[in-house]
C-alpha cells in the first residue's frame, strides 16, 4: 500500500497536474475570449486532450502492483503537514477515466442545447472537472478536502443559471447546504485522523510530527473509540454525497431542476462510493467491521426503497434519480461485503452504473429535447419514430437491469457472490432488486418506445442526430466491451483493492472493545447478537482480543 | 473444426444477429436468409452431434474450456451429454422452423429476427454450459428478449378492444395498469415470474459456489469434489427446484405461461413452448440431480404429487378455453406434468422417458402453435367458437394439424408415443395412481385438441372467413414439413435416440439410486 511510483519513472511529464490544471487554464482562457462559437470548440478540444491524456494513463498504467502511480509530492504548508501530493492507483484510474469521458460527451451533448451564457457553461463544466478529477487524484486529505468543497461552486451556478426546472434556484441551495453538512463533519473526522496521528508520531523518531498524507496516515494505529468517531463522520460525508438512504433528497430536485450537465455527472461519477472505499474501509477497518451490518441494512434499505420508488414514479428525470439512488445501494453492498470479490465487484460497477446511468440520462435528455417533458405518459410509440434512438436507449435499458452480455452483469454477479460470502441474508435480500430493476425499466421503456403513436408531437419527432449517435454509440460500445471481457479492468482494480481487503483482514479488535466478533463470520455473529442482544457474546473464540477479525 | 462444434452452435446465431445489425431493414429477403442461415447451422451440427455421440463411453462430450475469471473461477465450458443433446437438437430445429414461420413479418423484420436469434441461442447457451456461471448467464439472457418479443410483436387477447377504455384500463392488472389481457401485461408478467424464479436459482448456485469449497462455477469439479454441507443439500434441492420450476412451469408456478403463449407471436410460442420451458426441466436435472443425488431422491416425490395438478388442471382449462392459444398454452402446462412425473420416478426407462418426451412435445407444439399462428394470420381471431370450417379453405394446414394432434396425444409412429410410453412403463411401479391418471390425461388431450379441431377446421364456415388461404408458397409449407417429417422419423427409427439419452440418465440414475450402475431397462425396444 505504501508503494509509491513517481511520474518521472513512468513517463515523461507531470501527467496529474496536467489533468487537473489543463481545464482550470482552460476555463481562464474561455473567459477572456469573446466569441461563443470558438468557446465550445476550445471547450470540446479541451475536454477531448483530457480524455486522451486519461487514456494515457490507462495505457501506463502498471497493473499488478498495489502502489500509488504516477505520483507527484511537493510540500505546500510544510510545518502542518499539508502537500501538493497527487497520484493514482486501480481504484481511481477508471473513475478518473469516466470523468473525463462524460465531460466531453456533455460537451458535445451541450453544443447547442444550452442557454446563453454559453461561455459561463462551459466554464463551470470545465472547473468541475477539474475538481471531480481531482477528488480522485488527491493523495492529501487537505487537498482533498479542497477539490472537494470547490466542486460544489460550478455545481451550484450550473443548477441555478442553467437548470430546466422552475425551482432551480431551491435545489441549487438544497444541493449546497445538504453537501456542505456533510462534508464539514467530515473535516472534522478527518482532523481527528490527523491529531490522532501527531499523537503516534511524536512517539516515533524521525518522524514528521504532522502530516495530513493519506498514505502516512495508513501507518498510525487508531483506537477503536476513535475510528468509530471517525468512521461515523466522515461516512456522513460520503453518505450525503453519495447519496445513500436517507441522505438522499437533495438529489432528485438537483437532477429534475439541474440541467442535463449536472445530472450526467451526478448519476455517472459516483463520489460518495469512492470516499467509502478510499478512505472509511482503509483507515478505519475495525469499526468498517463493526459498522458493517449497519451500513448492509442501510444499503439494503436504500436498494429496495429506490427501486419501489422508481417503480411508482411517471416522471423520468425522478425515476432515474431513484434508479440511481437503488444502483447506489447495491455499490454500498458490495463495499461492505468487505470481502475482495464483494469490493472489486462494487468498484467495477461504479464504472457500469456509470455508465450506465449516464447514458440513461442522455437517453433522457435526447427525449425531453425532442418533446419538452419528462413526464411519461406524453410519450408512446416512440420506436416506429425513431428505430435508432430506440435501439441504442434498448441496449442502455437493458446494461441498466443488468443483462447478461452487458457490463453491469459482471459487476452484480460479483457483488452477489462478494454478499452472499459475507451472510447469506445480504445476498437474499439484494437480488430482489434484480427482479424490481428489470420491472420498472422494462416498464418505463414500454410506455416510452413501445405501443401506439398518440400524439402528434410524438408522430413529429426526429431521430438521433449526428452528435446524439456519437454519444449513444461510445455508450453502448463500452457496455459491449466490458460486459464481455472485463479482464482489461480487473486485472488494474485487483492489486488495490487487495490491499484494501487485507488491511480489513489483519484488523484487530483491541480487548477494550464493546463487542467481541467471530473472526470467522463477523456478520452472522453481529446479526445474531441484534436479533438477541441477551446472547452470550463468549463461546464463539475462547480470547477474542487475540484473532485477528475476518 | 469439429472440435468447436459446440461453439459453432452457440455461436451461429450470434453471428447472425451481427451480421442483421448491418443488414437494412429495406432488403426484406436478405434479412430473412440470413437468420435462416443462422438457423440451419445449427440444426445441421446438431444432428452431427446426435449422431456421432459416442454413447457407449458416455459422459459430457464435445468439451471446449476457456478460462474467462481465473479470479472469480469461472470458465467457458460447453460440452453435451445424453440429455442435453435432444434438447439442442430441438432448439435448433424450432429456430430454423421458426424464421420460416415468421416470414410474412413486415413490422421491423430485421430486429423481429435479431431477438429471436438471441433468444434461441441463450436456450442452446444454457443447454452446453457446464459452468454454473454461464449456465445463469444465458438462463437470464433467454427471459428478457421475450419482454421485447411479446411487448412489440405480440398480440392482445380477445376482449382486448372491450376493455381498452381508459378508467377499466386503469382497474384491471397486476401492480401495473395494463389491461389484463393486452399483451404489455403479459410481457410484464413474464418477466416477473421468470426473474423472480432465475433470482431463486441463482441464490442456490451462490450457495454452493461459497460452501463448496472449490471456489469454482464448474460444475464437472462441483460434482465430483464439491463439500456442500450435507444438510444444505435439502434446502438447495428446493431452491433450485422451484427456481427452475416456474418456467417449467409446474403447478401452481404456471399462470404466466398461457398469457406468455397467447400474446406471443408464432414462431415466439414455438420457442417458448418447445424449448424455453424445458429449460426448467433440464437446469433442475443439471444443477439439482446432479450435486443432490440424496436431495433429489428425498423430494422428487414432491414433484409427483404437483405433477399431477398440472396434468388434470392444465387439461380441464385447455378444454374449456374459447382462444386456441390459450388451448394450447394449458395443453403444454398440461404435458409438462408428464415429464415431471417421469424425472419424478427416478429409473432409467422413466427417465429416459422424460427427456425423450421432451423433444417430442417440442415438435408436436411447435406445430401447433405454428397452425394457430398461420389460422389467426388469415381470419385475424383466435376466438374458437366464432372459427369453424376453415378445411375447405386450408386442406393442407388441416392435414398438418392432424399430425400435430396426433404427435401430442401420442399416436404411435410419433416419437411422442414412445416417450409417453416410456414415462408410463417406467412409474407404473413407484406411483401407480400418478400413472393412472396421467392416462386419464391422455384422454383429455383427446379431447381438447380434437374440440379445437372441429371448432376451428370443420362444421359451418363463417362466409366472413372466405378470404382465408392455405399454405401454398413452398416457405409456408415448408417448417411444417419438416417438424412432422422428424417427428415422424424419430417414432420410427427412436434407437440412436434413445441409446444418447440413455448415456446421460444411467449415470444419474445411478448416483440417485447408490447402489452401483442399474442393468438397463429393456422394455419393448
Amino acid at each position: 500500500m505504501n508503494l509509491e511510483l513517481f511520474w518521472n519513472e513512468q513517463i515523461g511529464f507531470p501527467i496529474l497536474t496536467l489533468l487537473i490544471f489543463l481545464p482550470l487554464a482552460g476555463a481562464v482562457s474561455l473567459w477572456m475570449r469573446k466569441d461563443p462559437r470558438g468557446a465550445r470548440v476550445e471547450a470540446l478540444v479541451l475536454s477531448l486532450v483530457e480524455l486522451a491524456l486519461s487514456l494515457l494513463l490507462f495505457v501506463r498504467f502498471e497493473s499488478g502492483v498495489p502502489a500509488m502511480q504516477f505520483v507527484e509530492h511537493i510540500s505546500w504548508i510544510a510545518p502542518l503537514g499539508i502537500g501538493y501530493h497527487v497520484g493514482l492507483d486501480g481504484i481511481s484510474l477508471f473513475l478518473v477515466i469516466l470523468t473525463t469521458l462524460l465531460t466531453a460527451l456533455t460537451v458535445i451533448y451541450s453544443w447547442d442545447r444550452v442557454r446563453e451564457p454559453l461561455r459561463g457553461y462551459l466554464i463551470c463544466l470545465l472547473i468541475l472537472e477539474a475538481t471531480m478529477i481531482g477528488v480522485f487524484i488527491s493523495l492529501d486529505l487537505v487537498l482533498f478536502f479542497v477539490f472537494w468543497e470547490v466542486m460544489l461552486i460550478p455545481m451550484y451556478f450550473l443548477i441555478k443559471t442553467w437548470g430546466s426546472g422552475p425551482e432551480r434556484d431551491y435545489a441549487a441551495l438544497k444541493y449546497v447546504v445538504y453537501n456542505l453538512t456533510g462534508s464539514v463533519l467530515m473535516l472534522v473526522g478527518f482532523i481527528i485522523l490527523y491529531l490522532n496521528y501527531h499523537d503516534w508520531a511524536v512517539t516515533q523518531p524521525g518522524r514528521n510530527p504532522y502530516s495530513f498524507s493519506y498514505l502516512q496516515l495508513l501507518l498510525a494505529p487508531v483506537p477503536l473509540e476513535k475510528q468509530i468517531w471517525i468512521f461515523g463522520l466522515v461516512f456522513l460525508g460520503f453518505a450525503v454525497k453519495g447519496p445513500i438512504v436517507p441522505f438522499h433528497t437533495w438529489l432528485p430536485s438537483a437532477m429534475l431542476q439541474g440541467p442535463i450537465a449536472v445530472s450526467v455527472m451526478l448519476s455517472g461519477v459516483k463520489l460518495g462510493s469512492y470516499g467509502l472505499l478510499r478512505f472509511n474501509l482503509p483507515l478505519t477497518p475495525e469499526a468498517s467491521l463493526l459498522a458493517a451490518p449497519l451500513m448492509m441494512a442501510l444499503a439494503l434499505f436504500g436498494l429496495i426503497y429506490g427501486a419501489f420508488i422508481a417503480l411508482s414514479q411517471p416522471n423520468l428525470m425522478v425515476m432515474m434519480a431513484y434508479a440511481g439512488i437503488s444502483h447506489l445501494g447495491f455499490v454500498t453492498v458490495g463495499l461492505f461485503a468487505m470481502n475482495q470479490v464483494g469490493i472489486e465487484g462494487a468498484l467495477l460497477q461504479m464504472v457500469n452504473l456509470g455508465i450506465a446511468g449516464a447514458g440513461m440520462i442522455f437517453v433522457t435528455a435526447f427525449l425531453m429535447d425532442r418533446r419538452g417533458s419528462f413526464d411519461l405518459n406524453d410519450y408512446g410509440g416512440l420506436a416506429k419514430q425513431a428505430p435508432l434512438l430506440a435501439t441504442l436507449s434498448m441496449i442502455i435499458v437493458l446494461a441498466s437491469l443488468a443483462l447478461p452480455g452487458t457490463n453491469a452483469f459482471v459487476g452484480e454477479f460479483m457483488i452477489l457472490v462478494g454478499a452472499f460470502k459475507a451472510h447469506w441474508a445480504y445476498a437474499t435480500i439484494g437480488v430482489t432488486a434484480v427482479i424490481l430493476a428489470a420491472a420498472y425499466l422494462l416498464w418505463m421503456y414500454e410506455r416510452v418506445m413501445l405501443g401506439k403513436i398518440e400524439t402528434p408531437a410524438v408522430a413529429a419527432m426526429p431521430d438521433l442526430n449526428g452528435r446524439e449517435a456519437v454519444i449513444a454509440f461510445t455508450m453502448v460500445a463500452l457496455i459491449l466491451w466490458i460486459g464481455l471481457y472485463p479482464a482489461p479492468l480487473l486485472s488494474r482494480m485487483e492489486p488495490s483493492v487487495r490491499a484494501v481487503v487485507e488491511r480489513l483482514e489483519t484488523a484487530t479488535v483491541p480487548s477494550s472493545a464493546v463487542v467481541r466478533i467471530d473472526p470467522d463470520n463477523p456478520h452472522a455473529y453481529l446479526l445474531k447478537m441484534m436479533a438477541d442482544p441477551g446472547a452470550d457474546p463468549g463461546g464463539i473464540g475462547a480470547n477474542p482480543s487475540e484473532r485477528p477479525v475476518r | 473444426m469439429m472440435d468447436h462444434i459446440l461453439s459453432i452452435i452457440l455461436f451461429a446465431p450470434f453471428a447472425g444477429v451481427v451480421a442483421l445489425f448491418f443488414i437494412p431493414n429495406e432488403k426484406p429477403l436478405l434479412v430473412r436468409t440470413t437468420a435462416a442461415i443462422a438457423g440451419l447451422i445449427p440444426t445441421l451440427a446438431s444432428f452431427y452431434l446426435l449422431y456421432h455421440y459416442d454413447s457407449a463411453a458416455g459422459g459430457y462430450q464435445f468439451t471446449e474450456q476457456y478460462v474467462w475469471s481465473k479470479d472469480l473461477g469461472i470458465s467457458f465450458f460447453l460440452g453435451v451429454d445424453g440429455i442435453s443433446i435432444p434438447l439442442v437438437l430441438a432448439s435448433s430445429i424450432l429456430l430454423f422452423t421458426g424464421v420460416f414461420i415468421s416470414w410474412h413479418i413486415t413490422d421491423r423484420a430485421k430486429e423481429f429476427y435479431i431477438f429471436l436469434l438471441i433468444l434461441a441461442a441463450a436456450t442452446i447457451g444454457v443447454y452446453v454450459s457446464l459452468d454454473l456461471f454461464f449456465l445463469y448467464f444465458f438462463y437470464e439472457m433467454s427471459v428478457l428478449p421475450m419482454y421485447v418479443l411479446l411487448g412489440v410483436w405480440g398480440s392482445h387477447t380477445k376482449g382486448y378492444l372491450e376493455m381498452a377504455n381508459k378508467e377499466k384500463r386503469d382497474s384491471v392488472g397486476f401492480i401495473f395498469n395494463f389491461a389484463s389481457n393486452s399483451k404489455e401485461y403479459a410481457a410484464m408478467k413474464l418477466t416477473l415470474f421468470l426473474s423472480a424464479g432465475a433470482v431463486v436459482a441463482l441464490i442456490a448456485i451462490l450457495i454452493i459456489y461459497a460452501t463448496s469449497g472449490l471456489h469454482t462455477f464448474n460444475l464437472v469439479e462441483l460434482q465430483a469434489h464439491g463439500r456442500v454441507p450435507k444438510y444444505l443439500h435439502g434446502i438447495l434441492f428446493l431452491l433450485i427446484f422451484f427456481g427452475f420450476a416456474s418456467i417449467a412451469p409446474i403447478w401452481p408456478l404456471h399462470s404466466w405461461s398461457p398469457v406468455g403463449h397467447a400474446a406471443a407471436p408464432a414462431a415466439v410460442s414455438m420457442l417458448h413452448a418447445g424449448v424455453l420451458m424445458k429449460l426448467g426441466h433440464f437446469s433442475i436435472i443439471r444443477v439439482g440431480y446432479t450435486l443432490f443425488p440424496e436431495a433429489t431422491r428425498e423430494w422428487m416425490p414432491l414433484a409427483a404429487v404437483l405433477c399431477v395438478f398440472s396434468i388434470v388442471y392444465g387439461g380441464l382449462v385447455a378444454y374449456f378455453q374459447r382462444d386456441t392459444k390459450y388451448v394450447i398454452g394449458y395443453s403444454s402446462s398440461s404435458h409438462m406434468g408428464y415429464v415431471f412425473l417421469g424425472m419424478a420416478a427416478l429409473n432409467v426407462m422413466s427417465m429416459t422417458g422424460a427427456v425423450l418426451y421432451m423433444f417430442a412435445h417440442a415438435l408436436a407444439t411447435g406445430m401447433l402453435f405454428a397452425i394457430a399462428g398461420f389460422v389467426y394470420d388469415q381470419t385475424h381471431t383466435r376466438d374458437i367458437p366464432s372459427l369453424g370450417g376453415l378445411s375447405q379453405k386450408m386442406p393442407f394446414i388441416a392435414g398438418i394439424f392432424i399430425v400435430a394432434v396426433a404427435a401430442s396425444f401420442g399416436l404411435p409412429l410419433t416419437v411422442n408415443f414412445i416417450g409417453e410410453l416410456m414415462i408410463l412403463v417406467g412409474s407404473w411401479n413407484i406411483y401407480p395412481v400418478q400413472t393412472i391418471i396421467a392416462v386419464l390425461g391422455i384422454g383429455l388431450t383427446l379431447a381438447y385438441l380434437f374440440r379445437m379441431m372441429r371448432g376451428v377446421f370443420y362444421g359451418p364456415m363463417d362466409p366472413h372467413y372466405a378470404h382465408a388461404r392455405d399454405a401454398s408458397p413452398f416457405v409456408d409449407r415448408f417448417p411444417l414439413l419438416v417438424l412432422a417429417a422428424t417427428s415422424i422419423y424419430f417414432g420410427f427409427f427412436p434407437t440412436q435416440f434413445i441409446d444418447v439419452i440413455r448415456a446421460g440418465v444411467t449415470p444419474l440414475i445411478a448416483a440417485i439410486q447408490g447402489a452401483g450402475p442399474i442393468t438397463p431397462v429393456g422394455g419393448p425396444f
